[in-house]
């Protein structure tokens, strides 16, 4: 996506600075695009839900969040230098970069429950898409199969994209969204 | 604390009484919540009415709570979420596994 604004934000991963911050960047995207309710709404939760994650798992002092906006588009990329990405499948915890080359087109399954489960397709073993199934829901909800970690399912989808990528040469965590 | 309690009716109208209710408060809500079943309280209504925004761990906890609550053959509802909040247990179907009331009193009255 083109950049026709682009701002950089530093988050020094206190929980205090996380809803102030993400009350100025929406400031600041309300400036430069015009964005209506719904949007305003996905990218709050988004915003939080990065920040959070910085807060829970980067175990750095420092994330950045640049923000471009380009025609109704935003597109938000955080950046930290704290531990990659892991996960939890069955009984495996998967951490990256993953060892090996071949994970190609992989899915991959965080977590879910009787109405969704959030996976990941693999393009590499340092970078992978997000995406959720859906599955056929319940009358009444099954409560006790519920999940219990929501953060990386609500960005999921509140957005349109959601990447992650480690970069082995500046052992860097990326994560990008568009929406 | 993070809940300010009173009964009303039969239920327990359990306010939390902060803004953010995020992953600094996420486990002592839960931990409160815990202790709030285990004395027996068979229908709390959460009450978000002072909350301004809730983070994903604040979620887990309640859900937690939930299951909690169910395996007590308890009860648990929320009640007073604003837009933002309403919006996010849409987002992620929570709309599903909680009852939502406009208000904490008026989940008490209907519950009567």
């Amino acid at each position: 996506m083109p950049d026709s604004s682009s701002k950089k934000f530093v988050f020094n991963n206190d929980a205090d600075g996380l809803y102030p911050l993400v009350l100025a960047v929406i400031e600041h995207v309300r400036q430069s695009i015009q964005i209506d309710e719904s949007t305003e709404f996905k990218l709050k939760m988004i915003l939080v839900e990065l920040l959070t994650n910085s807060l829970k798992h980067s175990g750095q002092d420092k994330t950045v969040l640049k923000i471009g906006t380009a025609g109704n588009k935003i597109n938000i990329r955080k950046t930290d230098t704290g531990n990659g990405l892991a996960v939890r499948c069955g009984e495996n915890l998967l951490e990256w970069p993953l060892p090996g080359r071949h994970h190609t087109d992989e899915i991959i399954t965080i977590y879910g429950d009787s109405s969704a489960i959030l996976k990941a397709k693999l393009h590499n073993n340092c970078r992978l898409r997000f995406f959720i199934e859906e599955t056929e829901e319940t009358n009444p909800v099954n409560i006790s199969s519920l999940a219990e970690h929501f953060g990386l399912m609500i960005i999921t989808r509140a957005c349109d994209t959601f990447d992650y990528e480690f970069d082995i040469d500046t052992c860097t965590n990326h994560f990008t969204v568009t929406f | 604390m993070i809940l300010e309690t009173n009964i009303y009716n039969k239920a327990l109208i359990a306010d939390i009484q902060v803004k953010e209710a995020n992953l600094t408060v996420s486990d002592n809500f839960k931990n409160e919540m815990a202790a709030l079943i285990d004395k027996g309280n068979k229908y709390i209504i959460v009450n978000f009415e002072k909350v301004m925004y809730v983070d994903s761990s604040f979620l887990g906890a309640l859900v937690s709570s939930l299951k909690y609550a169910i395996a007590n053959k308890a009860e648990i509802d929320v009640a007073g979420l604003n837009k933002d909040v309403a919006g996010l247990f849409q987002l992620i179907r929570l709309n599903k596994a909680f009852n939502i009331h406009a208000s904490a009193v008026e989940a008490a009255i209907n519950k009567s």
